[in-house]
Parts: C-alpha cells; structure tokens; sequence
C-alpha cells in the first residue's frame, strides 16, 4: 500500500435499505493502522454502514463514493471484498445447517489465500494455524466440528465471529455490534481479538452502541452517527461525554458542518 | 348395485321426485344450481376409499341408513328443550335453525347489533339475490360428494352479513338443532357469512341434538371476507351419539383480511369436517385451529386445505385429537402455496394423543408447494401422556387418575385458549370439560399394557 | 436469489450426463411383446428349473389381469403417456458363446464399458473392500471377489447363477417380501425378470467388504427387470452397494426392478443405492422411468434394515424403499437424498410397517428441487395393533432451487397402537440470502456457497453412505467435497 492513501474513504454516501433513505450523505475517512469507533442511537445507520462495506445486496447505494485502499469498493462483489481483506464479523451471525465450522473457515481462508497467490493449506495445517487462534480467543475446540452457529448461544456466535477474524487476518475489519449481549468476559475476548490485529497496516470501525467495549479497545477516533450523517467527531472523550449526557444530547446539539439534504 | 350406488341412486330419485316442491320454496334461479348440483352428484356418488380424502373415513353407514334429504317440515323443538341444552347460556342471545331451517320463533327477539344483518337462507334468497346468487352458483363447490348433495337439496339456513366497518361488541351465536322428530332424515342446510370490507366479527356455529336416533346433519357454509375484514368463527358440534355430522366450510380472503377458525369436534357416530380456505389476495392471515375428542366408537374427522393462491400469506394451523375408548380419529390437512404466492408462511401442527389401548389414529400432513420464496413446515405427532410428567403429579400426591385428567384437560386445552372473547371461550371448555368428563375417558387411560416398556 | 446464483443453478441444471455413450455390441435380443412365448423364453434361457417357470407364468396372469383392469397405479404424482407393455423388449443380453470361467474372458468392450463407468472389474485395480457385480441390460457379465468371499461361506453372484447353485435358497425367499401380485410393477417384474444379484450371509458371518451391484442399460427399446435377493442370516452383516446408468435416448426406457432383503435374528442389512439413470435432456425427452419395489422383511429379532439411497437420475423415479418390521426391536432406516432438476420428476419415500414389539424406525429425507421439476416425498409410517412401545421419527425437508420446481410432502401416519410415539416434521425452503451473504463475505463464491450450503443440507444422508459412495454421490449432486478436516 502505498503511503499517504487512507485505508478507506467515504465521500457523500447515501444508501436506502427496507424501502427507506438511511445513510444520508456520510463522509468518513479511516487512515491505515486508525481504529474507529462508531456509535449512534439504534436507527441512526449504523448496521447499514456496514452492510455497505461488504457489500449487502439488500442495500442500495443511491449517491457518493467509497474508496478502499484508492479503489472504487461498490463495484466489487461480496467475495472479491473479503478476498481484498475486508472482513464484516456480523451483528447477527447466520446459522449454516449441516456445513462444519472448520469446513467453513478453511474454505474462507483458502479463498483468501488463492486470491493472494499462496499456497491453500490442508487440512492439518489448517488445524494446527485455527488451534492457535482459538488460544486468542478463548475459543472451544469442540465449536469448531459443529454446523457454522448452529445451536450456539449468543456468545459462542459473537466468539466465532472473532475467531474467523483472527484467523483470516484482514486489512479492515468492520465490527457491527460484536460487543451487545456480551458478559466482561467474553467482551475482554472481542478486545483481544481486535487489539491483537492493530498494526500500522490494519484499521478498524468498531460499531457500538455502549462506550463500554472502547475501554478494552481504545479508539483512535470516535464518530457520533445521526439521522445518515456523521453528527460529531473527536477523540476517546467523546464517547464519555455520550456515555454521561445520552444520545438525546445530540438532538439539541449542532452538527459538525450543515450538510445539504 | 353396492350399497353405496343404491343410496345414490336414491338421492337422485328423491331429487326427482321433490324438485318441483324445491323449486316453489325458492327464486327461480336457484332451480338450475340445483339441478347441476344433483347432476354432479349423481356422477361422483358416494365416495368409496379408493378416494385419497376418503382413504380412512368410510361411508357405507351413512349410506346403508337409507335417510330421507326432503322430509316434510315437523316442528319438535320447545324452548323448553334449548333451555335445558344450552342451560345457563340460555339467556343469551340465540339465533335458532331447527333441522336446518330458520326457527325465528326459537330465537330471541333481541335487537341486532349494529352492522349486523341475519335471516333465514330462504328469505335472504328473494331479497338478496345479487349478493347470495354468486356465491351458490359455483361449479368448483361441487367436486365433493356431500357439498354437491348439500347444493341440490339447499333451502334454508343462516345468512350472516356484518356490514363495512361495523364491530359488534358481542359474538353472534347461531344454534343448530337437531328435533326429536329428526331421525331418518338429512338436514342440508346452506350458511352464508359475509364480513364486510374492515368488519369486525365473531360467530358461533353450535350444532346441538334433541334426537337419540340416526340422522344426518349435512351443513355447508361459506364465508367471505372482504378486504381488511376480521372473523373468528367458533364451530362446536355437539350432536347426538347415533348421528352422522358432516360440515364444509369454504372460506375466501380477499386483501390484508385475517380469519381464525375454532373446530371443536365433540360428537356423531361419524363426523367429518371439511375446511377449504382460499388465500386469494395478498397479504392475509389465516388461522385454523381445532380439537377433535373421541370416546366409545365414534369416528371423527378433519380435513382442511389451505390454499395459498396470493403472495404475503400467512396460515397457522394447529389441529388436536384427543381419541379414548374404540373411537378413530383421522386428521387429513393440507398446505397449498401456487406458483405465484411467493413469501408465503404457513405452519401445521397435529398433535395427537392417545389414551385407550384400542383408539387408533390416521393422520395425513401433506405440504404441495410451488413456490420458492417461502417458509413451511408441518409436523404430526402421536403418543400418549407423557410419563415422566404423569410420574411427576403422582410424586406430588396426585392420585393417578386424576393427573391423567389434568394431563388430559392440559393438552385440549390449547385450543380453547386460543379463542379471544371471553363467553366463546367459557363456553367451549365448559362442552369439552364436559365431555372429557363423561368417564370413559380416565378410566380406560389407567388400563396398560403388561408388555409396555414404560 | 440473486443473478449470479441463477446462473450457477442454471448451470447445475444444464449440467451434461456424463455417462449418456452406447456400447456397440452384439447383443441376443428377444422381439418386443409380452406374452407367455417370452416368459417361457427367458425362463429357457436361464435354464431355469419348472417351478420357476410357473411361478412365472402366474405372475404374468396376475400382470394381464392387472393390465385388463387397468390398475397401474396412478397415485404418484408424476405424469407420462401410457406405456404400451407390448412396445417393450423384454430381453437382451450381450452375445458370448459360453459360460465364462473367468474375467478374461469377458468381451473386452464390456470390461471398457464398465471402466469408462468408473467401475473396474478387474480385481487388481479394485479399490480394496469392494466386489461388484456387473449387470449390463438384462444379464450378470462378470461378479468380482467371489472366490475370497466364498472362503468364509459367503455366495454373492448372479441371480441366474444362484437359482441353480442354491435352488433352495431362492425357493424359500423369492417372493416372500414382495409377492407376485403386491404390485403392478411387481408382477411385471416377477413375470419378466432376467437378471440381478443375489447374496446370502451364513450367520454370524460378518461380511469382509461391500458387496457392490452396477447397473447399465444399453440397448434400446428394452426395458430392464432385474431382480435382487439378499439374505442376512442369524447375527450377519453385510453392507451393499448398487449404481446405474443409462445411455442418452430420445425415448423413454422402463426400469422395473424387485428387491428384496431378508434379515433373521440379530442380523443387519445395510443397502445404499445412488441412482443416476439417464433423466432425460432438459427438455424433458427421453429418460428411464424408474418404477421400483424394494422391501425389506427385519424378520428376526433385533435385526435391522438401513436403506440409504441418492437419487440424481431418471425422468421419472418411483420408489418406496420400506421395511417390514416383523422382529421384536428390530429396527428400520431410511435415508434419502433426491434431487431433481430440468422436467424430472420425481415421487419417492419408505413404507415403515411397524409388526413387532418396541421396533424402531428412522425416516430422513431431503428433497431438492430445481429447473421445472417436481420432487415429492410420500411416506408411510404404520403401527399395527401389536407392536407395543413402537417409535418413528421422520424428519422431511425439502430445498427450492428457483421458482419454477415444485416440492411436496405426502406423509401418512396409521397408528393403532396407543403405546407407540410417532412424531413426524417437515420443512420447505430455499436457500436464505443471508446464507449466501454470510459465506460471500467471508470470500467464498457464490457458487461455492450453494454447493456448500445443499451439501450442509444433506448431510445428515451423506454420512450414511460408504466412504467411496459419499464420495461419488456429492460430485453427482454438483458439489464440491467437504474436506477432511471438521
């Protein structure tokens, strides 16, 4: 990556999902090695955000641009995205009957790794890296033979989430509300999953809706999102000052810049 | 000739011999609806077994009954006799059908509630017959043996009509009577229920017997509602021992409509019930719930067919059997999603229980779709009472017949709950308490096999 | 679903039948027509001894009067023109001069036949653990392993083969599961049948390998009747295997065969079959109508019968693999892939008959539609008066590959026994978007996503199969081959 190109580069973007307008022209640049955070009141846009950055069908972009690593990301298909290294762990992980955990990893690594021009690994190998892992992430080895999510509880799920991170290592990752639902425990797990990944080649957007989870990862930046817009900015403090005064705070407060609907 | 041509060939010389009679009792249309209804009979016959929805219901009793389907009028009914049926519910308001024929002179003489329209068939006929004349005349009523039988001999019976917007407070309840001069003969009556568009209803259907003898309650019943209508409809048969029930509900949904059904099958030597319910517009939400509870020897009955034919429906269904003594049960339901009723959501469940050692069960779930964009399940179950919750009562000091009873009562009790009014409700599990109670019940539940592994 | 995975469904629809060749090859053909000439013909051909021929002969009178009473059973649903029985060939066999003494001396064709097929005969290249037997139209040419299997008791050959090396083997069991007149198709089978395989497991013999039966039609205008036996003696085991193809042919071609298992007091039956007739093109000509009776009797105590079965082929499959459950606690399976696609059709399921105390049956089937197909499942599950504390559980789903297929669920449940629990599930559903997102995401195509998904679909049958039949199963469901890990 060649220096001075940020990591990502949102400009304009408005997208409709359900039949509604949600992002309404959200500018947002994530340089590399950056960790963002993004909290906002539920409705504000924030799932959609990320649905937009990987590539959601179900959400249209309608206006604005978004460049990754300088590369228009819209017109890249789901797959192409994550092979580039985007990696989306979702708010609600899906449950995949029938097809194994280690199956799907390793099928999601491998397509990564052709991507790149190296070598899939086998399954052994594969074994031997996910063990690893799952040590990071506090992850139980017998999960991994069981159908992706199925009949996991709420925190396995958001652990496996993690642990498909750790394992496939990407440039930007997208946490869409990893932390709701989490006991200290398992929140500590989400955090080392994320910290252990920083380095001045990976960012990340951290999507929350509590300040809670920005105490075990520390924010470079942290974004306010309101109505589609990014309503305010600033540093760790911010989310503070929203954790004390609530979102309804924003409501009297001013945006940033007087955007044009 | 088998007996069942002959009960045929019967029906249709009856036919002959009374259309002219038929014919002075009602408009001059209804002649040739007649005619096709009796032609079409007289094609399809009784059903025989080799007929896929009459596999495990046999009607060779019915027929061998030699039973009259226009028997001159006998009044039998006392207002006496439905106090002593409907006991503290007597004061309700009740609109009475003796024999399948309008009894206004049984009824009460209360005011209607507002938007509600009821009458006998016969005289809707004549003064309605642009809204009644095209929902009787309709070929595809006529594939099935009995709603033929019900078309050619039809006269009277309810006509129901809740107009645009109206929500009256109480259900309206509608009692069928059986006179103790019924025996011998066949009740076709006809039922028309129009909810209007954004109506708001609740009707009961309560069949009712004062005849101890062998007769044959043929009812059809069809229900329209209207876009943004709502209906739930309680159906309680009750009949005598010795008679043969058979009813057919035929219900169409226009737009964002949401009707709910609430089958309680209680009585009859042989019952069955037919439910077609058409999804014929989008968006609407279709419930069929039922309870079907046999004793002694009794066969019962339920078939129903959801036809999903519009995109955004939603159907629910959830059938009972309850089956003590030497009785039979068979449950026959069916899911339809056509091509184009994409985002259809329909669900079935029939659990059954079994608590004699000689009650049997035939159940059929079928699912037939056409359509990809859908989510569709269905699920049958048989047993008997669980065990370890039995064991669990009986650790607790429950004295075993009584925790089979209170097992018993838990599991119908599902479907009462189910119904939102209040007096609705009170009534149908003041009948199937009742029935649970007449004994047979408990005492053969407590007979079990030596060789039972449990 | 999205463009992309319609292309990929219309590509699996599309996919070519890779076993549609003919071999040419001289063949001894009877002239078409069904009558008592042919039944005694076959009969003579095989040598057969008179009480065969009789028994025949009957099941050919019951067939006539069937025919005359036109019960051919119409219930399925599936459609097809009629079939005029007198169109058909009733028997054709490769020509070959004299018994064969060996696989050398096999016709060479016959033996490239079968390697293009991917079968091997030749008991060098074998994968270890498997014997064949080879069946191509109407007749055994070659049966592998037989000397090894004999050793410990074992006879696995030709059904013509069996009828005089143990004439009173067949005499006691053909026909005891499936009688003459239990069926339409059965009767025709009975009347008609040239060849199959037969297997008998002295007790207690644990079977070494899998017995492995390949089916091939290749003459034209023939219908095949093969007709399969398999006893399991008292503690046995033995698991079987059968496949089949076809050659592409515009017309359609009858496939009626009988088999039937018999397994005695703790014996155990394990039979898989992956189906792949030629089903016709995507226009819907041509294709075998697959019209099958297969039964299997757990006549002894604790024994059990496990059918698993992938069904890709064939324009029209009907088929009820079941298990009559006689034996106290024995026990029935059935698991059952069936994927249709184009115009197939495809009306398939078990008969679980419950007879014997606290006997247990085990129903999973999954069907998967696609193109303009119409997949259903029909079951019955029945409990008779007498099988106290009997258990079934069926659990049936079916896939929806886009919005032209259809996908039914015919289940019947006859209980008659208050002390048995039944219980009884079924779903429809297609392929969720949020499945395919949730894999795309994670960099895998879509593709890869539809395969990975069905193949997670079914593979609560999958792991049934031996290992080489899973293998060759999932590349005939168009998927790739989960791995070894996980």
């Amino acid at each position: 990556m060649s220096d001075g190109v940020p990591m990502l580069e949102i400009k304009g973007l408005r997208a409709r999902a359900g039949g509604a307008e949600i992002l309404k022209g959200l500018d947002l640049v994530v340089g590399a090695g950056e960790v963002h955070a993004i909290m906002g009141p539920n409705g504000s846009g924030k799932s959609t955000l990320a649905n937009v950055l990987s590539g959601r069908p179900s959400v249209e972009v309608t206006a604005g641009s978004v460049l990754y690593q300088g590369r228009d990301l819209l017109e890249l298909a789901p797959e192409d995205r994550a092979k580039e290294g985007i990696f989306l762990a979702f708010q609600y992980p899906v449950e995949i009957p029938g097809v194994s955990n280690a199956y799907f990893m390793k099928a999601a690594l491998n397509a990564a790794r052709a991507h790149r021009g190296e070598e899939e690994l086998d399954g052994m190998d594969f074994l031997e890296f996910a063990r690893k892992k799952m040590k990071l992430v506090e992850f139980d080895e017998a999960l991994l033979n069981r159908a992706v999510n199925e009949g996991f509880s709420g925190g396995e799920k958001k652990r496996n989430e993690i642990l498909q991170m750790a394992i496939l290592e990407p440039r930007l990752a997208v946490l869409d509300e990893t932390d709701s639902g989490l006991d200290i425990d398992a929140l500590q797990v989400v955090a080392n999953g994320v910290n252990a990944l920083r380095s001045p080649d990976r960012s990340a957007i951290v999507i929350t809706h509590y300040q809670r989870l920005l105490d075990y990862v520390v924010p470079d930046f942290v974004h306010v999102l309101a109505d589609g817009r990014i309503a305010r900015s600033g540093g760790r403090e911010l989310a503070h000052e929203l954790e004390k005064k609530g979102y309804s705070w924003l409501e009297v407060a001013p945006p940033v810049e007087a955007a044009a609907p | 000739m088998t007996t069942l041509d002959t009960a045929q060939a019967h029906f249709v010389s009856r036919f002959a011999d009374c259309e002219s009679r038929l014919a002075d009792a009602s408009p001059d249309w209804l002649a040739p609806i007649r005619r096709a209804a009796i032609e079409r009979f007289a094609e399809l016959g009784f059903p025989t077994r080799r007929n896929e929805a009459w596999k495990y219901t046999s009607v060779a009793e019915i027929a061998n009954a030699s039973l009259d389907p226009e028997p001159p009028v006998r009044d039998g009914v006392s207002p006496d006799d439905i106090r002593a049926l409907l006991g503290s519910e007597a004061s309700q308001q009740w609109f009475v059908f003796e024999d399948g024929r309008f009894a206004p002179e049984l009824s009460s003489d209360e005011a209607l509630p507002t938007g509600v329209e009821i009458e006998g068939l016969a005289a809707a006929l004549r003064k309605q017959p642009e809204l009644i004349r095209p929902l009787l005349d309709r070929a595809d009523l006529l594939d099935r043996p009995f709603a033929a039988l019900n078309g050619a001999f039809q006269r009277d019976g309810a006509f129901v009509r809740v107009t645009a917007g109206a929500s009256p407070q109480r259900p309206i309840q509608l009692l069928f009577i059986a006179s103790p001069g019924a025996s011998g003969r066949v009740a076709n009556q006809r039922n028309i229920i129009r909810i209007d568009r954004g109506a708001k209803a609740a009707i009961l259907l309560r069949f009712e017997s004062c005849c101890e003898d062998v007769y044959w309650t043929n009812s059809m019943t069809q229900i329209l509602l209207e876009d943004n209508a709502e209906l739930d409809l309680v159906s309680v048969q009750s009949e005598s021992d010795a008679a043969y029930h058979f009813s057919s509900l035929d219900i169409r949904q226009e737009r964002d409509s949401r009707f709910r059904s609430h089958q309680i099958s209680l009585g009859g030597a042989l019952a069955r019930s037919e439910i077609y319910a058409r999804l014929d517009a989008p968006g609407v939400d279709c419930t069929l719930n039922g309870l079907f509870l046999g004793d002694g020897r009794q066969h019962l009955d339920s078939q129903t067919t959801v036809d999903h034919a519009s995109p955004n429906g939603t159907s629910r269904e959830l059938y009972k059997g309850i089956l003590g003594g030497h009785s039979r049960g068979v449950f026959n339901g069916s899911v339809l999603v056509r091509p184009d009723a994409q985002k259809t959501n329909a669900q079935q469940f029939n659990p059954n229980l079994l608590i004699s050692d000689d009650a049997q069960i035939n159940t059929k779930p079928t699912l037939e779709i056409s359509a990809d964009d859908v989510k569709c399940s269905h699920g049958s179950t048989v047993g008997r009472l669980d065990e370890d919750a039995l064991f669990y009562l009986r650790a607790r000091g429950v004295d075993e017949r009584a925790a089979r009873r209170m097992l018993t009562v838990a599991f119908a009790s599902e479907i009462a709950k189910a119904i939102p009014q209040d007096s609705l409700r009170t009534q149908v599990e003041r009948l199937v308490t009742a029935k649970l109670e007449r004994g047979q019940f408990a005492i053969e539940t407590a007979r079990r096999s030596p060789e039972d592994p449990l | 679903m999205t463009q992309s995975s319609d292309a990929m469904l219309e590509k699996l629809a599309n996919r070519d039948y890779q076993y549609g060749f003919v071999t040419d090859i001289d063949a001894d053909s009877a002239p078409p027509g069904l009558n008592e000439d042919i039944v005694r013909l076959i009969s003579s051909k095989k040598n057969e001894p008179s009480w065969l021929l009789d028994w025949r002969l009957k099941a050919l009178a019951r067939f006539m009067e069937m025919l005359e009473n036109d019960v051919e059973p119409t219930w399925a649903k599936v459609e097809y023109p009629k079939i005029n029985f007198q169109d058909i060939i009733y028997y054709s066999a490769p020509k070959q001069v004299k018994k064969l003494e060996s696989l050398d001396e096999v016709d060479p064709q016959l033996l490239e036949t079968y390697e293009k097929l991917g079968i091997s005969l030749s008991e060098q290249k074998r994968l270890h653990g498997v014997a064949v037997d080879a069946v191509f139209d109407s007749v055994s040419v070659a049966t592998t392993f037989k000397g090894e299997l004999e050793k410990q008791g074992i006879i696995f050959c030709s059904f013509s083969e069996a009828v005089t090396r143990c004439p009173e083997l067949i005499q006691q069991y053909l026909g005891s599961v499936v009688p003459v007149s239990d069926n339409f198709y059965a009767a025709l089978n009975s009347a008609v049948f040239t060849d199959g395989s037969f297997a008998y497991i002295p007790k207690g013999v644990r079977c070494p390998m899998e017995l492995s039966t390949y089916f091939r039609i290749n003459a034209a205008n023939t219908g095949q009747f093969e007709r399969t036996l398999l006893i399991a003696d008292e503690g046995a085991y033995v698991s079987y295997l059968e496949g089949c193809t076809a050659p592409m042919r515009d017309e359609n071609q009858l496939h009626a065969a009988v088999v039937e298992l018999v397994a005695l007091d703790d014996a155990e039956i394990k039979y898989s079959t992956v189906q792949n007739w030629y089903p016709g093109d995507k226009d819907g000509v041509g294709g075998i109508y697959n019209f099958v009776t297969k039964r299997g009797a757990c006549r002894g105590k604790r024994s059990k019968i496990s059918w698993t079965q992938v069904e890709t082929g064939s324009a029209i499959t009907w088929k009820y693999p079941s298990c009559l459950l006689q034996g106290d606690d024995s026990v029935g399976e059935f698991y059952s892939v069936a994927m249709t696609n184009n115009l197939q059709q495809a009306d398939t399921g078990t008969k679980m008959i419950h007879i014997g105390k606290r006997t247990k049956s085990t129903i999973i089937s999954k069907g998967i539609s696609a193109g303009r197909s119409s997949n259903a499942y029909r079951g019955l599950v029945r409990i008779q008066p007498g099988a106290t504390g009997a258990r079934n559980y069926s659990q049936c789903d079916s896939l929806l590959l886009g919005d032209r297929c259809s996908a039914h669920t015919f289940p019947y449940l006859e209980v008659k026994n208050a002390s048995s629990t039944i219980e009884h599930e079924a779903t429809t559903s297609k392929i969720g978007e949020d499945q395919l997102f949730y894999c795309r995401q994670r960099g895998i195509s879509e593709e890869d996503a539809i395969s990975m998904i069905v193949n997670g679909f079914c593979k609560q049958v999958l792991r049934e199969l031996p290992m080489e039949f899973a293998v060759e199963a999932q590349a005939l469901l168009g998927l790739s081959l989960e791995g070894s890990v996980g």
